[in-house]
């Protein structure tokens, strides 16, 4: 195949011609992509920057507020310990006086109840002992004893009038 | 002495002799300065041995049944 001079040339002219038309009708406009494109990006990576610096301060407060919640939780479960030690306390203290005024009412109720019983056997043995004098003498009395009963407190009687 | 009556009711627990009732009269008679005596006998059994006489509501008991009763009562005081 053979070289032709005057198709490169009218080629080179043709690509020039293309070139220059392209150049003059995309230039611009490419440019001006470009530079939006690069705008967008500056906007962009500001943007980043900015919710980076918002995320960090996110993550400081997030940060203090869970340790001052720790905190506060804290000083909450200490004062309710507290409490509950103070109540728990109030609590054996008040057992403690109810269980001895209860022991002194169930020893006193003891006391009565065993001096009643005490009491009640005496009682009971004194009319035993009594009801049995009674019957001993009766059957044991006969007719000449009670005569002379009769006269003796008799004698008493008269005395005594 | 005055000419007054006076009526003494004798309870005992047996029949009491004509002995213990001139005993009794001429007693009240003497110490109440009285004419007369009534004497009402009473018989109670259970009052086991012994006599009581009650003149003008006042009562002299010598009785078994009261000795025991005046025990039983100075028992259960001291209890």
């Amino acid at each position: 195949m053979d070289i032709q001079l005057t198709q490169i040339l009218f080629q080179i002219i043709n690509f020039s011609v293309v070139v220059g038309a392209v150049g003059f009708l995309l230039f611009k406009p490419v440019l001006k992509i470009f530079d939006e494109r690069a705008k967008r990006i500056a906007e962009g990576e500001k943007a980043a920057t900015k919710a980076q610096t918002a995320y960090a301060e996110i993550e400081k407060n997030r940060k203090l507020t869970e340790a001052s919640l720790k905190k506060e939780r804290s000083e909450i479960v200490k004062a309710a310990q507290a409490e509950a030690l103070e109540r728990k306390e109030a609590i054996i203290a008040d057992a403690k006086v109810k269980a001895k005024a209860l022991t002194t009412e169930l020893q006193a109720q003891w006391e009565t109840e065993k001096i009643a019983l005490f009491k009640k056997s005496q009682t009971d043995m004194a009319e035993a002992v009594l009801s049995i004098s009674e019957k001993v003498i009766a059957s044991t009395l006969d007719k000449k004893n009670a005569q002379k009963l009769i006269d003796t407190e008799l004698k008493e009687i008269i005395k005594a009038l | 002495m005055k000419t007054t009556t006076i009526t003494v009711i004798a309870t005992s627990a047996l029949e009491l002799t004509k002995v213990q009732v001139e005993t009794i009269s001429t007693a009240v008679k003497k110490k109440y300065d009285v004419s007369s005596v009534t004497i009402e006998k009473v018989v109670n059994p259970a009052l086991i041995g012994g006599i009581k006489l009650t003149i003008n509501s006042v009562e002299f008991d010598g009785t078994v049944q009261g000795k025991l009763a005046k025990i039983r009562s100075q028992l259960l005081n001291q209890l």
